[in-house]
């Protein structure tokens, strides 16, 4: 019994190191949004006098130029919208060919399903690095650079492979007989598809969409890579932007990646039991 | 009508034969069981009557229709599934509701209908429940429901009793015997239970690797086997096999020699020997076709190994050099372990089976 005690106080104890190892540097970065400039080059923790007025620097059409940093906070709210439009159409392609795919990789028996699913394994494991001077070469000469479809493209390619894979596991926990099922109640193929098996899988379509619009917006490299302008840079870029600035105001930086991560923060916490859900239900199945 | 004939029906899988030159006319109103052991292709049969999987060759008929290339949604069928297969995001009501809806039932007729079969199911308390929410007995009975809405001619079950306690699954065949007679549709049903095959049928088809062994009414699958798979497939305890010599005894009077028993037997007035003498065979007798303690004059003598009181009857098993069997006698037989008792093999119930190939020797008068 005691030993069990024990066994149990030392697993809490490693979990809470590993949660602080990971939570502590956002903590400090969002104390220190709240804290004056002066404060935080004093490392402090607590911020003693509060002020909003690091936040209001990115909604402030007109800021005052003088202010450090401010040419690069006006464009954030700019390079949210970016971010979210590039981040919403790679999540709809993974979930609309991420399915399909899926689908028939779990369902149909045809030649060279399996060769295709290690192609797709394959593909994730050739470094960003290594193909980023043909990509960028393919995108000019399509006259795709410093367009959203340019990083949303570059994004696809990397995120559809792990949606493919995640998906195809999680289908095949699905009982073929509730298809069969929806057939001999009268349905074709594809509305036994879109009325009983996509409805069942709910949970895992909505965590592989989580995840590849998570990964979308955290993105950095392509989107540098491709992006030169504030009409398509996503906002991890233009929070980059930060470092060419002449002098940084560290509580506006910190204030700008609490935005940057607010959103898939909110978005991860309404649909965690999902989350949860469909990607364990995809590996224990 | 729904009659459905199947004709030299062949489907592989790769390099597997599942199904090997099936021919089988199922008549209207009938209740027909696929019987045999997993593997047999039963399942994969259902399938393609029902249209889920293509055959590899071979025809579906329905009464006249060629129905080979018509869909499952175009087959005019009801299928209960092992899995049950309810629709997990829907609640009882829709479940039921759903094959209906998909078949643009107007809407006053689908609530008439669904609460008409909840209620033959005894389900309708349940209407609003999901799925996850009902036991295994319930889901059941949902399932049922689900397949008696529609009104189909053609009921496919799919070893629907297979996955419930042994009580319920006793209430449920009873049950299903009840819908049968009461909807007067041609059920064709899948199980690897012999005993519920013997119970429920008008007719027995025993596959086995694919390929028919025998067609036939459950007393005669039971009482002339067609062939030692069959004989040793259905009835529990199985039947007891013995290998022996067969020797002519004198016009229809027969003997066969095997070690340690010499059973004399005439063949049923019905049926004549096709076998040779001094051939090869294997002798079957089923366990309650022999006679402990006989009257007569015994077969042999042969050694209690257990003993396995049941109420209303009393298990032996036997030995006879090296052999054992299990014989089913009287419940208060005094024979204990060690002992050895006299048996005697009905000479009437004696089957007989070529020692090579399992067929019967025995060929039916008709």
């Amino acid at each position: 019994m005691n030993r069990e005690v024990l066994k149990r106080t030392i697993l809490y104890i490693l979990v809470v190191i590993a949660a602080l190892y990971i939570v502590i540097p956002y903590l400090w970065v969002v104390l220190v949004s709240f804290m004056q400039e002066r404060e935080a080059t004093q490392l402090r923790w607590i911020p003693r006098e509060p002020t909003l007025e690091n936040y209001l620097m990115y909604f402030r059409v007109y800021g005052d130029s003088a202010e450090i940093g401010a040419a690069t906070a006006r464009q954030f709210p700019r390079a949210i919208l970016n971010s979210f439009i590039i981040g919403g159409t790679v999540m709809f392609i993974n979930l609309f060919f991420g399915s399909l795919a899926a689908y028939a990789l779990a369902r149909m028996n045809f030649g060279g399903n399996l060769a295709l699913l290690l192609f797709y394994l394959g593909s994730r494991s050739v470094p960003g690095v290594a193909i980023m001077i043909p990509m960028y070469l393919v995108m000019r000469s399509y006259g795709l650079l410093d367009t959203h479809i340019a990083v949303i493209l570059a994004h696809v390619t990397f995120t559809l492979p792990f949606t493919i894979w995640i998906l195809k596991g999680y289908f095949q926990t699905v009982p073929l007989d509730l298809e069969r099922a929806a057939r001999v109640d009268g349905c074709s193929r594809l509305g036994a598809l879109f009325r009983v098996f996509l409805p069942v899988t709910t949970p895992g379509m909505i965590a592989v969409g989580i995840f590849s619009f998570i990964s979308s917006w955290g993105e950095f490299f392509f989107a540098l890579l491709f992006t030169s302008t504030i009409f398509s840079k996503p906002v991890t870029v233009v929070a980059s932007d930060f470092a060419q600035e002449l002098q940084i105001d560290f509580t506006v930086i910190a204030a700008g990646g609490v935005l940057v991560v607010l959103l898939p923060i909110i978005l991860a916490f309404i649909f965690q039991r999902f989350i949860i859900h469909g990607i364990g239900g995809a590996v224990t199945g | 009508m729904a009659k459905v004939v199947v004709e030299h029906l062949t489907k592989q899988f790769g390099d597997v034969v599942a199904v090997d030159d099936l021919t089988l006319e199922i008549v209207d109103r009938e209740f027909l069981t696929l019987l045999g052991p997993s593997g047999c292709g039963k399942t994969t049969t259902l399938n393609i009557i029902a249209g889920l999987e293509d055959p590899t060759s071979g025809r579906v008929f329905f009464d006249d229709d060629d129905v080979t290339n018509v869909p499952p949604e175009r087959r005019d069928i009801a299928m209960v599934f092992q899995t049950y297969a309810l629709y997990p995001h829907m609640r009882v009501y829709d479940n039921i509701a759903f094959g209906l809806r998909m078949r643009h039932t107007p809407a006053d007729e689908i609530e008439q209908l669904v609460q008409d079969a909840a209620k033959a199911m005894e389900i309708d308390h349940l209407l609003s429940r999901k799925p996850r929410e009902l036991s295994g007995g319930q889901r059941q009975r949902v399932a049922l429901a689900r397949a008696i809405v529609r009104n189909a001619h053609v009921f496919l079950l799919d070893e629907p009793l297979s996955n419930l306690d042994a009580k319920l699954r006793v209430t449920m065949r009873t049950e299903l015997k009840r819908l049968h007679a009461e909807l007067e549709k041609t059920f064709v049903y899948v199980t690897h239970d012999q005993a519920e095959s013997l119970i429920m049928s008008d007719r027995i088809v025993v596959l086995n690797e694919g390929k028919l062994q025998q067609l036939g009414t459950p007393e005669e699958i039971y009482n002339q086997p067609a062939n030692a798979f069959i004989a040793g497939f259905v009835g529990s305890p199985p039947m007891n096999f013995f290998d022996g010599e067969l020797q002519n005894g004198g016009g229809e009077h027969w003997l066969v020699k095997g070690k340690g028993y010499t059973c004399e037997f005439a063949p049923a007035p019905t049926r004549r020997l096709t076998a040779n003498v001094s051939a090869n065979v294997q002798l079957g007798i089923r366990p309650e076709d022999i006679e402990v303690l006989p009257n007569e004059s015994p077969t042999a003598h042969a050694t209690v190994v257990v003993r396995e009181p049941l109420g209303s009857d009393l298990f032996l098993t036997l030995e006879l050099e090296g052999v054992t069997f299990k014989a089913r006698t009287h419940p208060d037989g005094r024979m204990d372990r060690g002992d050895s008792v006299p048996i005697r093999f009905q000479p009437t119930k004696v089957h007989l089976f070529d020692k090579t190939t399992g067929a019967t020797l025995f060929e039916s008068k008709q």
